[in-house]
């Protein structure tokens, strides 16, 4: 479960694009905000009071931010110094700085460690940059002003990379610091027609491994595998930008998107609202693949910038600098069953998507066939079924799509096998069978063999419609939502038909429904006349037909009949329970005359 | 063994009647219980209660509204207009005065037992005085306005006061003048106060109890009011003091039952208040009585409760007739059900045998009514009034019916038939002899009646004939002195014995058609309640008020060895029971069985298992 927590102003912000940006402090409960370019505030959460600043003639050119190796502040001044300080000064300027050579991008932190991303990609920790400043070099790509730089960090290995647009295309250079090492890829991140709006760098799965998810103006979010620490895994070459990973949909994918991870499993995004109304935050699972929480802003920027610290999320909203706080649990997978919903618009027709699974089964041999949950559909509605519960569909959904068009098509043999085939039918779709099966040209049914049976109405042959009808009784329904669909789409005239159909089965001449015995059949069968009673109510009460009083006196002599059986099967019950119980029968029980008994007894 | 087919009869429901006075008798111990009915109940109160002796209703005494002992005879008045005197031997009327003044209400008794004070409805006061046979009209007090609805005679028996409407009078006997007149106010202007009761303590202070439900202490010697309690929602129909005049009891329509003390006050003042209450009836309580520390109540519900404290007990003696009520005849398989002014015969039910002892066993044939047998008379209106009947029986084999009213005899033979109707034919030209009687029993072969009559003997009739013809009169004056209230023959008739309140038993044997004295059983301090020949007819048991049980063996003329030892090894909780024992019976398939009951339980004494 994941839930957004009310949020609450921290700072007023003077202009957003100022704000460099927002740090975590050496004490918990803290953050250090690098606002506009000569002050930098540290605040305390919990009450959002300032605790400290840093003011500078010099401009800051990144965040301020807390080294733990070194248990001082650093930040990047007119981004070619450096400043270290312990956090006590107030005017930082007549500090000692450190002059590099190359220009610095920005100050970045991951896992306790921080580290400096030079303009031209490089990546270095903090340390060793500041120690071998005269000597860096290593040119990747040159910058400009939009890179956005992302870390992740799994275990003790830590993956920073940049993200550099350009107009034409887009590259992603990360640099991977493990124990002693340091990799540096880069790739290019592109596809046709799509623009990339957000990115993330986020740990897979099994967290051993860290991949980026590139989330694309059509809604698609794709994952590349950056880094895995697991040797077995054999690297799959994979093309950027990577696989489809999920779809976003809670937010209107074609303005920029901002991401951050917040664990392995949660991804908050800030992006605009789909009905183009306002901004929105998320809280978006990457396990089970669905966006769970939202906050809907009122005014969407585009490109605001989000920080997690902690348990919160740090947002620019408006004029302020927002503080959400959020708390994540384990998710449970029964919570989310049937909230999966695919994007239907926008699909390209041309596009296919291919997804590879690999099934495995856990309780058999290893040489065992997993069974294909997919075989069991019949084979006539196979085709269309697959297409939906592929993408993840309820059953009931799949009816709502599915029985509609066999209804307009009038096919006979598909509704009836979708009968056979689904248990969770939705009572709409009950209703809208019913009547459509009552009311059913007979030429439709090609089973055009008529019931002997004088009491069957003849509105009702031939046998096939009653074996449609059977299957259709025989499907479980709520009672309360079926009601009003059966007063709305039923008239009078169906249901009196219905309920005489009814009436049939209950006689001598009617069968019992199929795969039910005699009591299963008619406990089913006293349901729906309930249900058809109440629903017509009124109109019975008011109706003088004579169909209607037949029908109704039926019932009625049913209901009576069931009452004296009962009556009899009380006299017997004790009886019964009685014998259960083992006891001897008394042959002869005369109940005592309250004027006179006899008794015979022991008396002494 | 032991198995017994139990025929529950619920077909026998006598009318409860109310009780309307009652009297106490504290040297005799007994209690006067007037009922609704007119029936005297005495109540012997002795160790436990029971009725030792009834006067029936009598059809032109149709109503008791006061009754009082002096000495030991009682005394009653009612709306009739008459002071009547009771014998208690013969259970009739001995004396009847008419009083002046049309209906009486109350009357009192003065210390000395000279002289009896009648109030009536006209407002006069009559003294009469008691004799040794008879009551004399004395003279009557000035009248008042209005009726006199109670009155006491002071402790000193100089004065008499009278309680009536709206006021309470202070009259001297000698002069007949009404010393002092007291109003007692009313509660609302247009609603009169009747004062319903009244006391006199020795300082001659009233204490009355009125309509309003108030009671109220007056000054005797100065005409005024004391105090008053609104103890009663409801009218207070009834009070009684106790013997040191420190504590009283008031009850009436509303049945709870207040008991007032006086306790001192600072200074040597004294002052009555309220103590604690007791809830015994549901109805209006219409009579008190104090007894000891017990407190004997009796109303509207016919229940005549006796309640006590400490230990806080309440115990309840139902409105059921004295013994016997139920004659069974085994032979017909008859029952003759007695109720206070007639009796029914029903035949009882058949069963099949079954072997175990399941329960209610299936009936064959049902109970039938066959009989309701009443004698009426003509009373002074006109109208068919029932009579009361003194006692009754019916013969084994059914064919005969005798009972007693307190006019006439009468004797009845009783044919019946299965699927016929009952046939009543009366046995006319009785012999002189047979006249009212107390007691009457049918021997086993119903061969012989034996009747008690109300003059004392006990005769024996024959009724081979067809008609009873006397056969042998015993005497009794010697060995039963009092009413006999116990006659018993045993089964194979060779046995009569008869016994009375005061608990003479006497045995008497036959032989060749005469009977003689066999023995008299020693005296014991405690009136029986039950006794019961023995299937051999070898001995008598006998249960005694305070639940002695003795076996007497007739051929010995003694206590037989497990009656010593019973008295010595009965359960604790033996002689404390509430309820004396009605009935004792015999099992016939077993000599060492006695079973006898009370009204709560029955008891069986196996004598081969009593130690």
């Amino acid at each position: 479960m994941a839930k957004l927590g009310a949020y609450y102003g921290l700072c007023p912000l003077i202009d957003q694009r100022n704000l460099l940006g927002v740090t975590d402090d050496s004490e918990i409960g803290h953050v250090i905000v690098t606002l506009g370019k000569n002050i930098a505030i540290k605040y305390r959460l919990s009450d959002q009071k300032q605790i400290h600043s840093w003011r500078t003639k010099d401009k800051f050119s990144s965040p301020v931010i807390y080294d733990y190796e070194t248990n001082q502040y650093v930040a990047v001044f007119n981004q070619v110094y450096i400043r270290v300080w312990k956090g006590d000064e107030e005017y930082v300027d007549k500090l000692k700085k450190y002059k590099f050579n190359k220009p610095i991008h920005t100050l970045t932190k991951c896992n306790n460690k921080a580290f400096v991303v030079f303009k031209n990609g490089d990546v270095t920790p903090l340390s060793f940059a500041i120690e071998n400043r005269k000597d860096l070099g290593t040119e990747i790509a040159h910058t400009e002003n939009d890179a956005d730089v992302l870390s992740a960090s799994l275990k003790n290995d830590i993956v920073t990379g940049v993200l550099l647009r350009s107009n034409e295309t887009n590259y992603f250079i990360w640099t991977v610091f493990s124990e002693e090492n340091k990799e540096t890829h880069k790739i290019e991140l592109t596809r046709e027609n799509v623009e990339l709006v957000g990115q993330v760098l986020n740990q897979t799965e099994d967290q051993h491994g860290v991949h980026l998810l590139s989330l694309w103006s059509d809604g698609k979010l794709y994952s590349y595998p950056i880094y895995t620490q697991n040797e077995r895994d054999i690297p799959i070459q994979v093309e950027s930008p990577g696989n489809l990973f999920g779809l976003i949909e809670s937010l209107s994918c074609k303005s920029p998107i901002t991401m951050a991870g917040l664990n392995h499993h949660y991804i908050a995004m800030y992006g605009a609202d789909p009905n183009q109304e306002g901004a929105a935050l998320i809280l978006y699972n990457s396990q089970f693949k669905v966006s769970q929480s939202k906050q809907p802003l009122k005014l969407f920027t585009s490109g605001a910038k989000l920080w997690h610290i902690e348990d919160n999320i740090l947002l620019c909203v408006g004029q302020n600098l927002a503080v959400i706080p959020f708390y994540l649990d384990t998710e449970q997978l029964a919570a989310l069953v049937g909230s999966h919903r695919a994007a239907l618009n926008d699909l390209d027709p041309d596009i296919t998507i291919v997804e590879e699974m690999e099934v495995t089964n856990w309780n058999l041999g290893p040489t065992a066939e997993a069974p294909d949950p997919h075989k069991s559909i019949p084979i006539r509605i196979k085709t269309k079924i697959l297409e939906y519960s592929k993408q993840g569909l309820s059953e009931a959904t799949i009816c709502q799509e599915v029985l509609p068009e066999f209804i307009e098509k009038e096919d006979i043999d598909s509704i009836s096998t979708c009968l056979e085939y689904f248990c969770d039918i939705p009572e709409l779709c009950l209703a809208k069978l019913l009547k459509f099966c009552l009311i059913a040209n007979d030429k439709l049914f090609k089973n055009t063999q008529p019931i002997n049976s004088s009491s069957l109405p003849t509105n009702l042959q031939p046998l096939e419609r009653c074996m449609l009808l059977d299957k259709i009784l025989m499907c479980s329904f709520s009672d309360i939502i079926l009601l009003p669909h059966i007063q709305t789409h039923l008239d009078l005239t169906s249901t009196l038909l219905l309920l005489q159909y009814i009436c049939y089965l209950m006689t001598e001449d009617g069968h019992s429904l199929p795969l039910l015995n005699i009591t299963e059949s008619e406990n089913k069968l006293i349901e729906w006349g309930c249900l058809l009673l109440d629903a017509n109510y009124q109109k019975f009460l008011l109706s003088r037909d004579a169909k209607i009083l037949e029908v109704l006196t039926f019932y009625s002599k049913l209901v009576g009949e069931y009452l004296n059986s009962l009556e009899s099967m009380r006299q017997v019950a004790p009886l019964l329970t009685e014998i259960k119980k083992g006891k001897e029968l008394i042959k002869y029980k005369q109940m005592a005359d309250c004027r006179y008994s006899i008794e015979q007894l022991s008396l002494y | 063994m032991s198995n017994c087919k139990i025929h529950n009869v619920r077909f026998y429901k006598p009318k409860p009647e109310a009780i309307y006075c009652m009297a106490l008798n504290k040297s005799s111990k007994k209690l006067a219980v007037s009922r609704a009915d007119t029936s005297i109940e005495i109540w012997n109160l002795m160790h436990t209660p029971f009725i030792e002796r009834t006067i029936p209703s009598m059809h032109d005494n149709y109503s008791i509204e006061d009754i009082v002992w002096s000495k030991d005879k009682l005394f009653s008045v009612g709306l009739q207009g008459f002071l009547i005197e009771y014998d208690l031997y013969s259970l009739t009327r001995k004396n009847m005065m008419a009083v002046t003044g049309e209906a009486a209400f109350c009357l009192d008794v003065n210390k000395d037992n000279t002289s009896v004070a009648v109030g009536t409805e006209q407002g006069y006061l009559n003294i009469f005085s008691i004799q040794d046979d008879e009551i004399l009209f004395s003279k009557f007090l000035d009248k008042q306005e209005g009726r006199i609805l109670c009155l006491k005679y002071d402790p000193s028996s100089k004065y008499i006061v009278s309680g009536s409407v709206d006021a309470i009078r202070v009259w001297d006997v000698n002069s007949g003048h009404a010393l002092h007149k007291m109003t007692t106010g009313r509660s609302e202007a247009n609603k009169v106060t009747v004062v319903w009761c009244l006391h006199v303590l020795q300082d001659l202070t009233i204490i009355s109890g009125d309509s309003r439900g108030k009671l109220t202490f007056w000054d005797g010697k100065i005409g005024s009011q004391i105090e008053s309690y609104q103890s009663h929602k409801a009218d207070i129909l009834a009070l009684c003091v106790s013997e040191d005049e420190k504590s009283l009891y008031c009850a009436g329509t509303d049945p709870n039952i207040v008991n007032y003390v006086e306790v001192n006050v600072k200074e040597g003042n004294q002052k009555w208040v309220k103590n604690i209450q007791r809830k015994v009836h549901d109805h209006d309580v219409r009579s008190l009585v104090l007894y000891d520390n017990k407190l004997y109540s009796g109303g509207i519900d016919g229940y005549l409760a006796c309640s006590y404290y400490p230990p806080k007990t309440l115990i309840k003696y139902p409105p059921i007739l004295q013994n016997p009520c139920v004659t069974v005849c085994s032979k017909s398989r008859f029952i003759l059900l007695r109720y206070a002014k007639h009796l029914e015969v029903w035949s009882l039910g058949k069963s099949a045998d079954v072997e175990n002892n399941s329960g209610l066993l299936p009936l064959a044939t049902e109970p039938k009514h066959l009989l309701t047998l009443n004698r009426t008379v003509k009373s002074d209106d006109g109208r068919d009034v029932a009579e009361g009947i003194i006692c009754c029986s019916l013969s084994s084999n059914g064919k005969w019916i005798v009972f007693s009213t307190d006019t006439v005899l009468r004797l009845f033979h009783f044919n019946y038939n299965e699927g016929e109707t009952p046939e009543l034919v009366p046995v006319d030209n009785l012999p002189d002899e047979c006249s009212v009687s107390v007691q009457a029993v049918f021997t086993e072969n119903s061969s012989q009646m034996i009747l008690a009559p109300r003059g004392g003997n006990i005769q024996v009739y024959d009724l081979r004939e067809g008609t009873p013809i006397l056969a042998f009169t015993i005497p009794t004056q010697q060995s039963i002195k009092d009413t006999i209230t116990f006659l018993t023959v045993s089964s194979c008739g060779q046995f009569l014995v008869a016994a009375d309140p005061q608990s003479r038993i006497v045995v008497w044997y036959i032989k060749q058609g005469k009977w003689n004295l066999q023995c008299q059983l020693p005296v014991y301090n405690s009136p029986p309640t039950a006794m019961g020949i023995e299937a051999n007819s070898r001995g008598l048991v006998v249960v005694y008020a305070d639940h002695k049980i003795i076996e007497y063996d007739f051929a010995s003329k003694a206590y037989t060895k497990f009656s010593k030892s019973l008295s010595q090894n009965h359960p604790k909780s033996w002689p404390n029971r509430l309820f004396a024992v009605r009935n004792i019976t015999f099992d016939p398939r077993s000599k060492n069985v006695t079973i006898l009951h009370d009204d709560s339980n029955i008891v069986v004494i196996d004598q081969t298992k009593v130690g």
